[in-house]
């Protein structure tokens, strides 16, 4: 009975998650499906709560005595492995923050003044802190940031050397657009769980649709205050044909860019750069409307958990 | 029911049945091809037509025979006391059968691999005249 209670939980979780996937299709805006995105990620986080919450019912109270032994260890083991799985996410994010601190500390040094300067005024245009700027000695394309309060930038040098002065500054727009919409601290929450719950075929595609809005977003909003848009397309590009002619270096290093069609319709899309229009709230409904009905069937599955618990005479209820 | 030809080995660099066949078994499997498919042979034929050429032990011939009625390439019945082997199907048949397998096997098998350098090869001619409209239209805005 315990096993088919934390079954059926997880199943309710599932069956939500993919239903909550399949309606994302309906948010046409970028912001909120960039909410809708974190909501499908952190969703799986009910069921590790609801499992340690029957791992605290089982120890408190002795329900279904009856129930054979590997029942009771199924009923252990199954909301014991949601919270085992969200511990080694956690773990691994933290080592992946920590080795990060620690690579671009010790395998950088600072970019010249002059990028300095033009890191500044673009920041001054993002309204966000200037930004530290860093150099790796990597020839391969290598653009990032990190940093939650005070923004800095890594770049490789053969982002230096290879790009000209519109194209570096694109590419520092870019990044200068990430730290602006807050977009490391909710990457590293979404890889988060990203890792916690990667057993979900919706985390897996989620969080890919995640970074993939978070850098058109970025694009858009770096080509909006550069006012240059073909300069991000011409470094977009170069890293892309870097990218083709030599996939092996590229694949050990993190890039700005994907492959295949998907970069090419995102260097396309700049060419007619997205006008930024009034909030259409007319796409918050229907997202809100959803999130009622799931939080519904939420509460729906704990009511009744609670009520088979109370007529098998366990539980809060009883 | 006549059970398909189970040949594994293929030698890229022999001529023509031998690619497939080694050199005792194509040389029996020329001699049946050169009769009448109808009409069976006997290993002793085979052995006599076999040593008149040259040295050749009759147990070789007989268990040489016997492995390729193991592949499915002759068939095997009993007439009275000997057993009379026939070709399960021409030499050309035989040839296209084993090509069609090994062609299907490679298009299942390396399918990523035949396509792949194309496919690369097109998409870095894409993004090589992608660049160059790019450049182009930064020219033409005086960015560059």
């Amino acid at each position: 009975m315990h096993t088919l209670l934390a079954l059926s939980t997880l199943l309710l979780l599932t069956a939500s998650c993919f239903l909550l996937f399949t309606q994302q299709s309906e948010t046409g805006a970028s912001t909120p499906r960039h909410w809708f995105h974190l909501l499908l990620l952190t969703l799986p986080l009910v069921g590790v709560g609801l499992g340690a919450l029957s791992i605290w019912h089982f120890v408190q109270e002795a329900c279904f005595t009856r129930a054979p032994r590997w029942d009771q260890i199924v009923s252990v083991l199954l909301p014991g492995g949601l919270i085992g799985g969200l511990l080694v996410g956690l773990g691994l994010s933290l080592v992946r923050l920590v080795l990060v601190w620690v690579m671009a500390a010790r395998g950088t040094f600072p970019a010249s003044r002059r990028v300095h300067r033009r890191a500044r005024r673009l920041s001054r245009q993002f309204g966000v802190r200037a930004p530290r700027v860093r150099l790796c000695p990597s020839l391969a394309p290598v653009a990032f940031t990190y940093g939650f309060f005070q923004p800095t930038i890594v770049l490789s040098r053969w982002m230096v050397d290879s790009l000209d002065k519109q194209e570096l500054e694109a590419v520092l727009a870019h990044e200068l657009a990430h730290h602006a919409r807050r977009d490391h601290l909710l990457t590293w929450w979404a890889l988060l769980l990203h890792d916690a719950f990667c057993y979900l075929p919706t985390s897996r595609l989620t969080y890919q649709q995640l970074r993939d809005a978070q850098e058109l977003a970025c694009d858009d909003l770096a080509a909006q205050m550069t006012r240059q848009p073909l300069g991000l397309a011409s470094a977009l590009t170069k890293v892309w044909l870097h990218t083709l002619s030599d996939p092996a270096q590229h694949a050990s290093v993190p890039a700005l860019t994907g492959t295949g069609t998907h970069m090419e319709g995102r260097i396309r899309r700049l060419f007619t750069p997205v006008v930024p229009t009034q909030r259409d709230t007319s796409t918050w409904m229907p997202l809100l409307t959803r999130c009622c009905i799931l939080l519904c069937l939420f509460l729906l599955g704990l009511f009744n958990i609670l009520m088979i618990l109370r007529l098998m005479g366990c539980g809060p209820l009883s | 029911m006549t059970q398909e030809p189970f040949l594994r080995t293929f030698r890229p660099d022999r001529p023509g049945i031998r690619k497939i066949l080694g050199d005792l078994e194509a040389e029996i499997m020329e001699y049946i091809w050169s009769r009448p498919p109808e009409q069976g042979v006997t290993v002793r034929e085979v052995y006599e037509t076999l040593s008149a050429q040259r040295h050749i032990a009759y147990t070789t011939v007989m268990s040489t025979m016997t492995r390729l009625a193991k592949k499915h390439v002759l068939s095997v019945t009993t007439e009275q006391t000997a057993y009379v082997y026939f070709s399960t199907m021409t030499q050309e048949a035989l040839l296209s059968h084993v090509a069609g397998r090994m062609m299907e096997d490679v298009l299942l098998h390396f399918a990523d691999a035949l396509q792949g350098p194309y496919t690369e090869l097109d998409t870095l001619e894409r993004a090589r005249s992608l660049l160059e409209e790019i450049t182009e239209r930064r020219k033409q805005q005086g960015g560059l």
